[in-house]
Order: C-alpha cells, then structure tokens, then sequence
C-alpha cells in the first residue's frame, strides 16, 4: 500500500526546528530528499548514540527524526551543488527549511529568488520567531520559545521554577504546522497551479497551543501544580502516581470511594465550578484532592487505574517510559513498528503512527538514510539527467 | 481578498470538547466550510455556551442544530454528509455507526467521502473503551512523568496540552487524505488514537528505550540528552503590581555550545565563578548544573526579567522571557508583527482580538471570515444551500425539535 502523500516531492534543508515535518511527510508517502553537506548533516552528531559510542550514523536522534527520507550529499556553498540543487528544485513539489532567517537567500536559494523561478514550488520556512520584525534574528532555542510562547508559564510547582515543555516540543508543534499548511498549500497548487511561500514562527505556534482564557477573562493564568482547576490531580498510590478526575461522574465517584470507607468529610460538598471564585474553587478542589489521596495510598497504581477506568472516570496512572514501552494498549495496536538496519545487522522499534489511515497507512518505508546513500540513485533519476544534459547544452 | 487553501472542502463536524474541535478549527481557518453539529440536547462540552470560548475555538465555522436522537435528524445528517468531503467525530466507536453514519454507511452513497474518528484510545484493544481527558492522556503517554523535577513528585502540563497536539495531528492526516482522494478519486477511513498522538510526541524516549534500553527520567528543565548548561529558568524580580496571581517573574536561557558561553559570560561582565573548573566545558556545566543555576539565579535575581533577556540576547545568547498569556498581548512586540492576532471590534471581550493562526500563507491566508456561531446560527442556510429546504420546513423541523 502506498502513502497518503505518495508522489510529492520535498526537499529537506530542515535543521532541528523543522526535521520532524519532513519526517511527518515523509511517514505519509512523501518523498523526502534530505540534502546534507559533505561533511554530514550535524544531526548526525545529536546524542543519544546507540550504545552511547559516538558515531554519525548511529545517531538515534536522527534516526528518530528522518525516518522513511533518502539522503542526497550536495556541496550548497559551490556553485556545482547549488546547479545540482537547482535541477533538483525542477523536480520538486516543495522545499523546506529551518535556518536562522537570510542563510539560505544569502546562498541565492531564498524563498523569493526560487519562487521567481519556481512559481509553482512550495517554500516553507520555519524560524523561531518568523520571517522579518524587530527580533526575529533573536537568538532561541526549544526551552526559550516554550517560555515566550506562553506554555512554559502554566506548567510546575508554584515553589519551583516552570517546567518547560519535554522534549523539542516547540519544535514539534512548530514542524506539526509546517507539515499541515505545507500540505494544504499543496492542496491549493492542485486546483490553480501556484505554489507559495510559508512562514512558520515557532513562538507563534507555541502561542498557538497556549491556553487562552485570558483573552475573556483578563486574567492570565499561572502555574498551579498537578492541580488543575479544571478537576484534576495527581495522587500517590502505594507504588506508583495516578492523574485522577476529581469531579467527573461524581455521584459515582463519591459513592464508590464510601464504599470503601472514604469520602465521608466529601458528603454535599458543592460542585467546585459552583464556588464564587477561584481561590473557593481551588479549595474545595484540594479539599477533594485529600481525600483521594488517603484513599489512593491504599491502593496500587494498577488498581486503582483500572477500577477508576472501570467505574468510567478518566483516571491515568503516570507512565513512566519503561511502562510506556511494555503498554498492553499499544501493543494490542501494533503501535511500536519494527524497522530493520542492515548496516548493523539489527532490527529495531521504532515509534509509530500517530494516526492510521487505512487506506493509505502511515509507514517507516525506509529506515533512517546513511549520509549520501541516495546521492547517486537521485542524481541518476530520467528528470535529473534530461536537466543536467540540458544545462550542459545550454 | 485572498482565498483558503481548503476552499471548497466541506466538513461535517460533531466533534465535541478540546481536540476535535481544535482539529476542525485549523480546517476552519485555513478555508474548509466547517458545519458544527450541536443540539440542544446534550450538552455538546463547553461549545454550547455563547462568548469568547466559543469565538477562540469555534470562529470560521457554521452552525447546524439536528437532534440525533430522532430518525429525522439522522435522516437529515446522512444527506448532509453526502454533501461534504470530510465527516468528523470524536465519539468512542459505536456512536457513528449507531446513527448511519458509521464509515461504511457513508461510503455506500459517497465513495470517496474522508471519515475520520478521533477516540481516546482508538477503536480496537484492551483499553479501546476508557474514558479520557487531556491531562489523562498525558498521565499514560509518560509525558507527565517526563515533565517533572527529579525526585519531585509528577506535575506534567498545567493544562489539557494533549487536545491541541491531538487536533493538530488529526488535521494532518485529514489533509493528507484529502490529497490522495485528490489523485485517485479514493476516501477512506481515518482511526484517530488521541493516546497515539500524544505518545508520538515522546517517540525520542521510546526510540531510546528501544535501542538503548535506557529510559529518560525526568530532569526538570534540563536537556535530556545533550550536556550542556545553563539551561533552565531563572528567577528575576518580582513583578508586585498586583497585576498577577503569582508574583515571580522567570527568564529561560539556553546556552547549548561554548560560543554561546563565552558570550553569556562576557554578556555578565566575565564574572569570577565563570572561571570555576566546575564550569569548564559543556559536559561540567550540565553535571554541575545546581550550582552554576545557583550562580546563574544571582545575577538575574536583581534584574527585570526583559532586562536581563535583552542583555542576554543583544549578546547572542538565546534567552527568553517565560511569559504569560497577558506578556504576549501586551508586551511581545515580535509576535503582533507575525501578526499573530486576529482582531474584531464585534468581539464581547476587552481585548478585541483572537488567537489567531500561528503560519503566514503568502496566497492563501489564514484569516478570521466570521466569528464564533451561536448554536444554530446556520440552521436555514445550510439546510436551504444544501439540501434545498425552505425557511418554512426548516421552521416546521426546529417545531418538531429535529433541528433542535
């Protein structure tokens, strides 16, 4: 079965803001020519290595992040990789990049000299704060955009500092847009036969999955520990902590923990969305947060996930990696999906589809490309030779 | 005026709740004609209530009251479906399919018609009917775990992250669809886990814990992987107008390579505990992280935490104040130039603006074409356009409480 994207064309001069968009289109069927520089693509050089021994093909930062891509070595700084490049940008559908705002224009491959030429491309762009303004040369990274992008702020203990989002969030939710307008904008060229430019700002994404009350209310929110005001907390079990709803299905709830000898100070408590203000609503919820907490240190994590579950309330107990790793449910799913390395003589799981298509799945088509594997295969293709013969003759 | 790229594509929406809707918004916004279905009896989340919710996740789309409990509305939501190219839900299984519009229902008349259910946990396996929120989801993707302090107890997101991711994900893979159905004329199912979706988003952990056998535990702020410091939050000064619930005020700096720490350091005036040998290089200053954040949290300590970003950032070092939802309507001069916000002078609120959309499409850009619907704002012309119906049937249907 091919891709849902099958057939389009990407050129990926993404660095670490941008590598997991085409790593979206290309799980999707895309064809995504990674270009790297002689030397190798720096990401190569992202620990943590398999093993723990450096080695630029055993990266598995990258190997998580180019998934399903083929890689072409080009030398952009020389005017022979730049023709290269640009008899490759005649074959393609769309090219996408993540560098500091000017690198690529300063190379003569910035988004208005190729579109001049390519009227028809797709060009994305992902920076962090976008294209031009007056700090858009500002220097960030993943932890600085979590912050100004107004997600940081809601997150930890409020006798500790914010914790930023985990992992490259800000570039995931950054690379998750690119790929969404990228392919949209793919949608508009089929119908009128013009492609665009994309502008993605990283902090606006961020923004973009903030939480907004503030724009009704004027109040801006804060951090409040596990306890969230929408009725949620965290509780310790005997080996382990749950996320348990502390006003859903409540009647039940109640009833359930009487049953077993808790809850009785909980009797006629009032709904906490019914409290007059926040400070109230805060306190009734801790009021409840106690109580399952004495009742939760009887039980074991498992349990009281899976009874919760039972009695349909939307407790989770807190998973850690390992767990993650062994979940019956992902499993039953055939989540984890298995991608063979020759070079190594070893198979490996690899994360899977965050969505399933059924007609058209989501793949790992190829496992992570070594640097330069497709450089020939590519450059040999019947559309890139007929360009080069042509720039010969001309 | 310029068009959407998603001109011309129709959905039929019943999601409910965060992440359905937030996937359907960004079809919104990008041009997609979006019929929300709602009724007036369910309480259909938070999007039944009028005001500011409903214009920041429900603007750019149109409003359709059907009571799905009576054959009629179903009746009327099936020929409506003939009509789109996208029918959505984020029901658990059996909901969809017990009122005809399951996917096979649908593509009997629409071959070529997209369906796609966003459930908890998906439509299949052991946990296939659990109940979820946002910040459930998390709790059983690792992210909370992941999110936390060392030696701490877990704290995760402070609020439902796990919708937005969720939505976004489900609008990719509703437009990669929409291309293939583009080439080849063929629809199909789409089977949304949000649990997926959010567990894809730690996919770096589980890739390490496969290779590897290693699992990330968590370490607060720090970088996972890759040693390197100081990186962090740092307090500053108070903010003690009032103004705020909390009045701490937080800078976050990343300082990734030793460029970067040479120009932090000469940034703060070459101070002496920069020479300690404790901070020599990149894989010391990570090890040795407590004390240098220590060190680090003096000198922003004193300073007014945009101050400090400024001093930081005027040297290259990438320094960003954490800032709150207010910080970025009034003082983020950077993000009103992307031109972040969509305003309206008929929006109920102070502020006049929207959340708008966070990518500039240089032809077809995302814009606000209406605010938020009131529930069955678009009864008469959705039914009139599409299915031919008169004001008088329309009027007649919401008597019998079908468009209801």
């Amino acid at each position: 079965m091919t891709g849902a994207l099958n057939g389009f064309r990407v050129l990926d001069l993404t660095n670490e803001r941008g590598v997991y968009c085409t790593k979206v289109l290309a799980d999707l069927g895309a064809d995504v020519i990674r270009i790297e520089p002689p030397e190798g693509d720096p990401l190569r050089n992202y620990p943590p290595f398999r093993k723990g021994e450096i080695d630029p093909d055993q990266s598995v930062y990258f190997w998580h992040h180019n998934t399903s891509k083929r890689s072409v070595v080009l030398d952009l700084a020389s005017r022979h990789g730049r023709d290269q490049f640009s008899q490759l940008l005649g074959t393609a559908d769309a090219l996408i990049e993540s560098h500091d705002v000017g690198t690529l224009a300063g190379l003569g491959l910035g988004h208005e000299e190729v579109l001049e030429t390519h009227p028809a491309l797709i060009y994305t762009s992902i920076t962090p704060f976008g294209q031009a303004g007056p700090r858009a040369k500002d220097p960030a990274n993943n932890i600085v955009l979590s912050a100004l992008g107004g997600v940081m702020n809601v997150n930890g203990a409020v006798d500790a500092p914010p914790l930023a989002a985990f992992e490259d969030q800000s570039y995931l939710a950054a690379s998750n847009y690119a790929a969404a307008t990228t392919i949209a904008a793919l949608l508009y060229r089929r119908r009128t036969g013009t492609g665009q430019f994309i502008d993605v700002s990283i902090e606006a994404a961020v923004a973009a999955f903030a939480h907004w009350p503030y724009l009704q209310s004027g109040v801006a929110p804060m951090r409040t520990g596990s306890l969230n005001l929408n009725a949620f907390g965290i509780v310790r079990c005997l080996d382990g902590y749950c996320a348990v709803s502390l006003n859903h299905n409540w009647d039940k709830h109640l009833s359930w923990m009487l049953s077993e000898g808790f809850g009785e100070e909980l009797v006629g408590l009032r709904p906490p969305t019914e409290e007059p203000n926040v400070p109230a609503r805060r306190a009734n919820l801790e009021k409840r947060l106690d109580v399952l907490g004495a009742w939760a240190a009887t039980k074991a994590v498992d349990t009281l996930f899976r009874e919760g579950q039972a009695h349909r309330l939307t407790f989770g107990k807190i998973m850690s990696v390992d767990d993650l790793f062994q979940n019956p449910q992902l499993r039953a799913r055939g989540f984890m999906v298995p991608v063979h390395h020759p070079e190594l003589g070893e198979t490996y799981e690899y994360p899977g589809a965050p969505y399933r298509l059924t007609r058209t799945p989501w793949a790992v088509t190829r496992r992570p490309p070594l640097r330069g594997e497709h450089t020939e295969e590519v450059l040999a293709e019947p559309a890139m030779r007929a360009r080069a013969n042509s720039e010969v003759s001309r | 005026m310029k068009p959407g790229a998603l001109e011309g594509i129709r959905v039929l929406d019943f999601t409910w709740v965060l992440a359905g809707p937030y996937c359907t918004r960004i079809l919104a916004d990008l041009g997609a004609d979006v019929i929300k279905v709602q009724s007036m009896t369910t309480s259909n989340g938070y999007d039944a209530r009028g005001g500011g919710r409903t214009n920041s996740l429900n603007r750019n789309k149109r409003s359709l009251r059907l009571n799905m409990r009576k054959q009629e509305g179903r009746d009327i939501a099936g020929r409506l479906a003939q009509h789109c190219d996208v029918v959505i839900d984020n029901f658990s299984a059996r909901v969809m399919k017990s009122w005809g519009l399951g996917y096979e229902e649908i593509a009997a008349i629409k071959p070529d018609i997209i369906s796609i259910s966003m459930s908890g946990f998906g439509h299949d396996g052991p946990w296939k009917d659990y109940v979820s929120y946002g910040l459930t989801l998390q709790a059983l993707s690792g992210v909370t775990h992941l999110m936390s302090y060392p030696h701490a107890p877990p704290q995760g997101f402070g609020y439902s992250y796990a919708d937005y991711g969720g939505g976004l994900t489900a609008a990719i893979a509703v437009l990669a669809a929409l291309h293939h159905r583009n080439e080849t004329g063929e629809g199909q199912f789409i089977d949304v886990s949000q649990y997926e979706a959010m567990t894809a988003l730690t996919g770096m952990s589980l890739l390490q814990r496969s290779v590897n056998g290693d699992s990330f535990e968590p370490k607060g702020n720090l970088l996972q992987a890759r040693p390197c410091g100081p990186y962090g939050a740092y307090r500053c000064k108070d903010d003690n107008s009032g103004a705020l619930t909390l009045p701490d005020r937080w800078l976050a700096i990343g300082v990734t390579n030793d460029q970067q720490w040479e120009a932090f350091v000469s940034a703060l005036g070459g101070p002496a505990w920069a020479s300690d040998p404790r901070f020599a290089n990149q894989e010391l200053r990570y090890e040795n992280a407590s004390a240098l954040d220590a060190y680090v949290g003096s000198w922003t300590r004193g300073l007014d935490c945009y101050e400090a970003m400024r001093v930081l950032t005027s040297a290259g070092v990438p320094a960003g104040v954490v800032q709150n939802t207010a910080d970025l309507v009034h003082k983020d001069d950077q993000i009103d130039h992307f031109g972040f916000w969509w305003f309206d002078d008929d929006l109920p609120t102070p502020s006049k603006r929207l959340d708008g959309f966070p990518v500039q499409m240089s032809q077809t850009p995302a814009k606000l074409a209406r605010l938020g619907p009131d529930m069955g704002q678009d009864d008469e012309d959705v039914l009139s356009s599409l299915l031919g119906f008169t004001s008088e049937e329309v009027e007649r249907l919401r008597e019998l409480e079908i468009v209801w």
